[in-house]
């Protein structure tokens, strides 16, 4: 009977060592159904999967929802018409061979699937979404995941000191094709925010102390389709940005690939596209206290008008943006998934088979 | 950029004016751009002692023989003598600022209109900063598309500089040119006319004009000396009224 158990362990192995040339286990990613509201935490999952499913792979979106709306209408088709199942409801079969990536937030899938035999991996975007759900004193080994995505080194040194026996990869996010610098911009200032006060705060302050500039169009964008959004920002010849909890901040890249200034209050967690080595980049127009933005959002209309931005900023906007391009993402995820993930599945499969063959063959 | 006269309304000749003339002799050249052509308009003699002081013969000084030397007059007299494809007015105690139809380049290829109009930066004679001018064409509020002047704004709200603009000259002559029996209001009733007819005006989101007010010779603030309050009132509502017609009814306001 042991024997008939080792034989099938074998072959089970061998089976799933074998899908690995074919490419043909499963990569799984774990998301919530954002039911029609733009995430760029989601875009980023979305385009990891599908520069995978490109590249070959056998790619499923795994869900909890009951009627998942999914991104087609913000994010796009071409993501949405990745395979999604519903966990719970759908046949979902996983073997050794499989991987499964769990967003940060979802400590509670982690805890559901401990007992899978897939490699599990959490991504990591956000270290307040890390600590949001996750009970006080459990950390993600206690789970069995020993590893994680991050988006970028100071978040990698961030997990260190929380949770230093996890293992971090960096995958940089990708700024979409669809933010380009037009020509022809027209003088509106595009407000992108998540909170309506700070915003009032902001702009309110702006149009009392500067009478004579309260004719420019301010807007207030977000919570549409990337590529209307895109639009808005393309056409725009001012940003400003108020998101102060983000670890990353996706609107202020994509506006300076637009071309346009960036005026930013600086989040708590200085992202470090922002830090230069020991001071602030000069890719836009930073601020700490709400009562300097009235005088830098005049100063960029007045730049815009009059052709006064300095060359230098624009210099800086380029370095910034062109580090974040899907064509370096594409090379992340290659390294990454492709190059670490996966071999060093495959090999750790192969030295479980390779110690049971031996095993097996000792006690013969 | 398209070939484009740049027209300059003089109708005196003293030091003052001989310094104002070197000015916008001397802004228009660092422009450096070759399609573009001076031309100054005004009575014989005036025109004479520009040609005496300018001795530039890419210049062209054309006489105004109408016998008619106010602005209007000068630049319909001025018109009708261009030859290029589009033209320019320069006030002579205004200036161009120096990448302005350079913007003209950028933004003509993405935006089809009949006038383009710089946003104005206004200036004291001591050249203190008083606010803008045509900035109205970029508030939500005002405009049904940001940039364009339409009717509906030009109902409510006068306050535009035509100056500085880049005109297509076959669309100005079409629609009648100025009237100059509206005085400081023609480039007011033009707008309404030159949109009722059509042409659409689209103001760039740059400064490209510098423009000067409160001048003591200038013809505005002669103008505004004689005008009443009741005359500047009825010239509006006049305007208002005859934008649908091409030619002057040039009626004289009674009391």
């Amino acid at each position: 009977m042991k024997k008939d158990n080792v034989k099938r362990t074998i072959e089970i192995l061998e089976k799933e060592i074998d899908k690995f040339s074919k490419k043909d286990f499963k990569v799984f990613f774990f998301v919530i159904d954002s039911e029609n509201n733009p995430s760029g935490f989601l875009t980023y999952i979305y385009e990891t999967a599908l520069t995978l499913h490109n590249m070959g792979y056998n790619v499923n979106m795994l869900h909890q929802a009951e009627n998942f709306v999914g991104v087609g209408e913000w994010l796009g088709e071409k993501y949405a018409m990745l395979p999604h199942l519903n966990i719970e409801k759908d046949n979902v079969s996983i073997s050794p061979s499989d991987f499964l990536f769990i967003p940060e937030i979802y400590s509670s899938v982690m805890s559901q699937t401990k007992n899978l035999p897939c490699k599990r991996i959490a991504i990591l975007q956000n270290h307040r979404y890390m600590t949001k759900y996750i009970p006080a004193g459990t950390k993600w080994s206690d789970m069995g995941v020993y590893d994680a995505v991050v988006t970028s080194e100071t978040l990698a040194n961030r997990l260190k000191v929380n949770q230093p026996n996890i293992k971090t990869e960096i995958v940089r996010p990708s700024i979409s094709e669809h933010f380009k610098n037009k020509k022809d911009k027209k003088i509106i200032i595009n407000v992108v925010g998540q909170n309506e006060e700070d915003i009032n705060h902001t702009v309110k302050q702006f149009v009392w102390q500067y009478p004579t500039l309260n004719w420019v169009c301010i807007r207030q964008i977000g919570g549409e389709s990337k590529e209307n959004f895109a639009q808005d920002i393309n056409e725009g010849a001012i940003t400003v940005w108020l998101d102060t909890k983000t670890d990353f901040g996706y609107t202020p890249i994509e506006a300076m690939k637009a071309g346009n200034i960036v005026i930013g209050k600086i989040p708590e967690t200085i992202p470090e596209w922002l830090m230069g080595e020991d001071m602030l980049k000069d890719n836009g127009l930073w601020f700490n206290n709400d009562d300097e933005s009235p005088k830098l959002i005049a100063a960029a209309v007045r730049a815009f008008i009059n052709d006064e931005v300095p060359n230098e900023m624009f210099d800086e906007m380029e370095k910034t943006y062109s580090k974040y391009s899907p064509e370096k993402q594409k090379e992340d995820i290659k390294r990454v998934y492709v190059d670490t993930y996966f071999v060093k599945r495959e090999e750790e499969l192969k030295e479980t088979l390779k110690i049971i063959k031996n095993n097996a063959k000792k006690s013969e | 950029m398209k070939k484009t006269t740049i027209i300059v309304p003089i109708h005196i000749f003293d030091e003052e004016y001989a310094n104002m003339i070197k000015k916008t002799y001397e802004n228009v050249k660092s422009l450096n751009n070759d399609n573009l052509t001076l031309m100054y308009v005004g009575p014989d003699l005036v025109i004479k002692e520009c040609s005496k002081l300018l001795n530039d013969n890419t210049v062209i000084y054309l006489t105004n023989t109408s016998d008619e030397y106010n602005f209007v007059n000068q630049v319909n007299f001025a018109v009708n003598n261009v030859k290029t494809e589009y033209f320019s007015i320069l006030e002579v105690d205004d200036t161009y600022k120096l990448n302005w139809f350079d913007n003209l380049d950028i933004y003509m290829s993405e935006n089809e209109a009949s006038l383009y109009l710089p946003l104005n930066e206004l200036l004291t004679v001591d050249g203190k900063f008083i606010g803008y001018l045509n900035e109205m064409a970029w508030n939500i509020g005002m405009v049904e598309e940001l940039g364009v002047i339409d009717m509906e704004t030009l109902k409510v709200y006068m306050d535009f500089n035509i100056t500085g603009g880049l005109f297509k000259t076959n669309d100005f002559i079409e629609v009648g040119g100025l009237k100059s029996s509206f005085k400081i209001a023609s480039s007011y009733e033009f707008l309404m006319r030159f949109t009722e007819f059509g042409k659409k005006t689209f103001v760039l989101p740059k400064v490209g004009y510098y423009h000067m007010t409160g001048r003591k010779n200038s013809n505005m603030v002669a103008f505004k000396e004689i005008l009443s309050d009741e005359e500047l009132e009825w010239l509006i509502k006049r305007a208002h009224k005859e934008y649908k017609d091409k030619e002057d009814s040039n009626l004289t306001f009674e009391k």
